[in-house]
């Protein structure tokens, strides 16, 4: 075995330009799978991690019935009792803190201009503890206090409004009684949101302003959780379930209630996946292509081999060596590549805009072991593949024919 | 010749087919050799000599007839039989040396060695050993590029008696050699023929070479023609 890839090593020096051509477009390509992934992964990383952080929690708390009809804002599911069932939530194990939250949609007017708004009554004290990137966004004013009605807008709603920081608004919808309904809001802060439909429409109020509009007592239409350890969601999911399973409520997890952005991840993987099978088909091409040239230029020297009493199957085992080596060369570099690029960088970053937005923000592609590791394995398997008709060609030459050649 | 033949070809015949035309390489050719013959294979191109040690050296198939080598019938069908042979039995001499040009001297004559799955202690002794025997145990680091013709072949043989077949099959061993070279080339072989009974088949047309030989055998139009013992 050692012998075969002593001479696959020095099989591949001896067209040296063509083994730094063919190691160049391994190179490339192992670069490209993992920069495009890292890239693709830290984007849904960064957006995950601020839907986490700034809407979802980690899990939430919902009344039977609710998440299938909270698009049309309904008030026929709410959870009584929110106040005491949101503190003795944030007392349970693995828990950091719960809040209670109030989910409203109406309209919005300034007395000369209305505007279509959604958005959430929240529980000022608790909601940063368990949403601690609620105020990320925050352009100008200031946050939420417990003073009632405050409200935080959508900088692309507070334009279109021609709003500023104290102007008195008014919030319309249907209560929960199906009569109409109207609080007065003051503007405290104005949010810049990289997703345009929300920039538009969001007010932010708090949680008695939202139940003073829906004529809410002490309801909610969820409550928000934030867990120690977010990979340990499902098993504090778990025992808390148990624990209230007899208030008929149902518990999603963030994955479960983040829809939009588990489509985006489909449509990234999609897209990286057939990215990586078009440069997996120019490796094997490529590779298959250099190993081939290499069996018609030795081929005496494989009927040398031969009748020294070298079997087929270490024939084989030559050229497909000479593969692996290249593909291993290719891989070796191109992570020192990868890695180099990832560290530059995680100082600069890159400037991106999510789709749909004109903001910028940046992003740091991060070094993913498991991505590392199926590209190195799949790139082994590509480069026997690519050997697998070269090499199969090479241990089936007659002998003589093979030695005749060349001569 | 009263001593056993431990190989032999027994009314061997081997037909190409160029087309719909079969074209007779070898008629009915019977051959034996004792342990530590020294033998010629002389005729003109195209009278058969390759063919023959083609045959002889399993790396041909006959169309008809059997070989024996080492005392053993060849079951021509069976690919891995006739790999163990060439690897443990038989030793070549190409005309063209034939050498690995990306190992250097040493690694050539170790390669069938490696494929015996010799230690490395062995595999030393064994290298140094054959590279003395042909004189070039000074040159172990070169590269073939870096050989004279009669080095290369000198190579080729140390890697042929390397592993201590019982034949070494060499095909027109010095026609890539002046005949200074040559003569020297048979020197070497008759040298280690005598030293380690190593049984010698050889192909050649030199007739200068022919003069250092025992034995002859002559073969035209596939057929032996002439069967010579020098005194």
């Amino acid at each position: 075995m050692l012998n075969i890839f002593k001479l696959a090593i020095k099989n591949t020096l001896r067209n040296k330009r063509r083994t730094v051509l063919t190691t160049l477009m391994i190179i490339i390509g192992v670069v490209v799978i993992l920069f495009s992934n890292a890239f693709l992964q830290s984007m849904t990383h960064s957006w995950k991690d601020d839907l986490i952080n700034a809407d979802l929690g980690h899990f939430q708390i919902m009344q039977k019935g609710y998440k299938e009809n909270r698009a049309s804002f309904t008030m026929d599911y709410t959870i009584p009792d929110a106040s005491s069932l949101a503190i003795n939530i944030s007392k349970e194990p693995g828990i950091i803190s719960a809040t209670k939250r109030v989910s409203i949609g109406g309209l919005i007017s300034t007395g000369n201009q209305t505007s279509p708004f959604f958005g959430s009554g929240i529980d000022v004290v608790t909601a940063g503890k368990t949403l601690p990137n609620l105020y990320n966004k925050l352009i100008k004013g200031k946050s939420l206090s417990d003073q009632a009605g405050g409200a935080i807008l959508g900088e692309g709603l507070a334009r279109r409004l021609n709003t500023k920081i104290g102007d008195v608004l008014m919030l319309a919808t249907y209560d929960k009684y199906k009569a109409m309904n109207a609080v007065a809001i003051t503007v405290r802060g104005i949010v810049k949101i990289p997703e345009d439909n929300t920039n538009d429409r969001l007010v932010l109020t708090d949680y008695k302003t939202a139940c003073s509009l829906v004529s809410f007592g002490d309801e909610a239409t969820e409550i928000v959780v934030r867990t120690k350890d977010i990979t340990r969601t499902k098993e504090s999911m778990k025992g808390i379930r148990e624990k209230y399973s007899r208030k008929n409520l149902e518990f999603y997890e963030w994955g479960e209630l983040a829809g939009q952005l588990k489509q985006v991840e489909g449509l990234f993987m999609a897209f990286s996946t057939v990215v990586s099978l078009i440069i997996y088909t120019i490796v094997l091409v490529g590779l298959a292509n250099t190993i081939l040239m290499g069996v018609f230029e030795r081929t005496r020297e494989i009927g040398t081999l031969m009748a020294i009493g070298s079997s087929r199957g270490q024939i084989m085992g030559i050229f497909i060596a000479e593969s692996i080596w290249l593909g291993v060369i290719g891989i070796v570099i191109g992570v020192l590549i990868h890695v180099l690029l990832l560290m530059w960088l995680a100082r600069t970053g890159i400037p991106m805009s999510p789709p749909g937005t004109d903001q910028k923000i940046m992003i740091y592609p991060m070094f993913n072991w498991g991505q590392f590791v199926s590209t190195g394995i799949s790139v082994i398997i590509v480069s026997i593949i690519a050997a697998v008709y070269p090499s199969r060609f090479a241990s089936r030459l007659n002998p003589i024919d093979a030695i005749r050649s060349n001569q | 010749m009263n001593e056993t033949a431990i190989f032999e070809l027994r009314k061997v015949s081997k037909t190409y087919k160029l087309g719909s035309i079969a074209v007779p390489a070898l008629q009915r050719i019977s051959l034996k050799f004792i342990s530590g013959d020294f033998i010629a294979i002389a005729g003109p191109s195209g009278s058969g000599k390759t063919t023959l040690l083609n045959i002889l050296g399993c790396l041909d198939v006959p169309t008809e007839g059997d070989v024996i080598i080492d005392n053993q019938l060849i079951i021509q069908r069976l690919e891995n039989e006739k790999v163990r042979v060439r690897r443990h039995k038989i030793g070549f001499i190409f005309q063209s040396f034939n050498l690995i040009p990306v190992f250097n001297v040493y690694e050539n004559v170790e390669y069938p060695l490696l494929l015996l799955k010799k230690p490395v202690q062995e595999r030393r002794k064994l290298v140094e050993q054959a590279l003395k025997e042909v004189g070039l145990q000074d040159r172990t680091k070169h590269l073939p590029q870096n050989l004279s013709g009669g080095e290369q072949q000198r190579v080729s043989i140390a890697r042929a008696l390397v592993k201590r077949p019982k034949l070494i099959l060499a095909d027109e061993p010095t026609a890539n050699l002046d005949s200074g070279t040559g003569i020297k080339i048979i020197d070497l072989m008759l040298k280690v023929n005598q030293d380690e009974k190593i049984t010698f088949v050889f192909s050649t047309h030199d007739s200068e070479i022919l003069k250092a030989v025992k034995r002859i055998v002559k073969i035209r139009d596939g057929k032996i023609s002439e069967e010579a013992v020098h005194a």
